[in-house]
């Protein structure tokens, strides 16, 4: 469950490369290849996380929907339902994936002032060349962000109250 | 010690004076980060559910990764 970030830079950068297969779109350092190696390294999360979650449903439940002859959109979706907070953590978990990654965004970004670069690509870069104070109040914002996001998906997501509670 | 202070308190004012390079970035990467996790998930939950329900060619293959 999930893949090397760097590798997927790799991959996208070959891609996107002005030789490679989609060199003609000119995808190579802008920000949709940015976007694009983010998803790739955090949709496996969510992948993963959500067939777990669906894994800790009763069986039974999944039986019951079967014998109402729900097709196969209809099962799914209400499976989701079903473990809506699990599946709502799952994207929790590739958010926090995209926001921690930064070897793909480099590769696939270049790191260009105004252009492509973003939080984590220029702590790398402002620690790289001494600028402490920028470097740690990014780091400040990013964890900030981090932390604004997972309690709006953690507020969405909040389990039911215990009961007896 | 004065490197970590005196870094702290520069960025805390950069913080508070919502420094224009600083504001650019975060925006560039609130866009990259949400478009990124919107894709994940329209993509991620629906290949979740094939793989905790269905049968199909290659889902052990998937199921590794």
């Amino acid at each position: 469950m999930g893949l090397p970030p760097v590798l997927v830079g790799l991959v996208v950068t070959l891609f996107l490369w002005r030789t490679g297969p989609f060199g003609a779109l000119g995808l190579l350092d802008t920000p949709a290849a940015m976007a694009l190696a983010q998803f790739l390294v955090a949709e496996p999360i969510a992948a993963g996380f959500t067939r777990a979650a669906l894994g800790l449903l009763e069986p039974d439940l999944l039986a019951a929907l079967r014998v109402d002859g729900a097709g196969r959109l209809a099962l799914g979706w209400e499976l989701v339902r079903a473990a809506s907070p699990q599946v709502l953590l799952a994207v929790a978990a590739a958010f926090g994936r995209a926001i921690s990654e930064v070897g793909a965004s480099l590769m696939v970004g270049g790191n260009i002032a105004g252009q492509t670069r973003i939080l984590t690509t220029a702590i790398v870069l402002k620690t790289d060349r001494g600028n402490f104070a920028l470097a740690i109040a990014l780091g400040m914002v990013l964890l900030a962000l981090a932390f604004l996001v997972n309690v709006a998906l953690g507020w969405s997501a909040r389990l039911p109250a215990p009961a007896g509670a | 010690m004065d490197l970590l202070r005196d870094g702290l308190i520069e960025a805390v004012r950069l913080i508070l004076r919502a420094d224009p390079e600083l504001r650019q970035l975060v925006l560039r990467s609130l866009i990259v980060l949400l478009t990124a996790t919107a894709l994940a998930a329209v993509v991620g939950v629906p290949v979740g559910v094939a793989l905790a329900i269905g049968q199909f060619h290659g889902r052990a293959l998937v199921l590794v990764l």
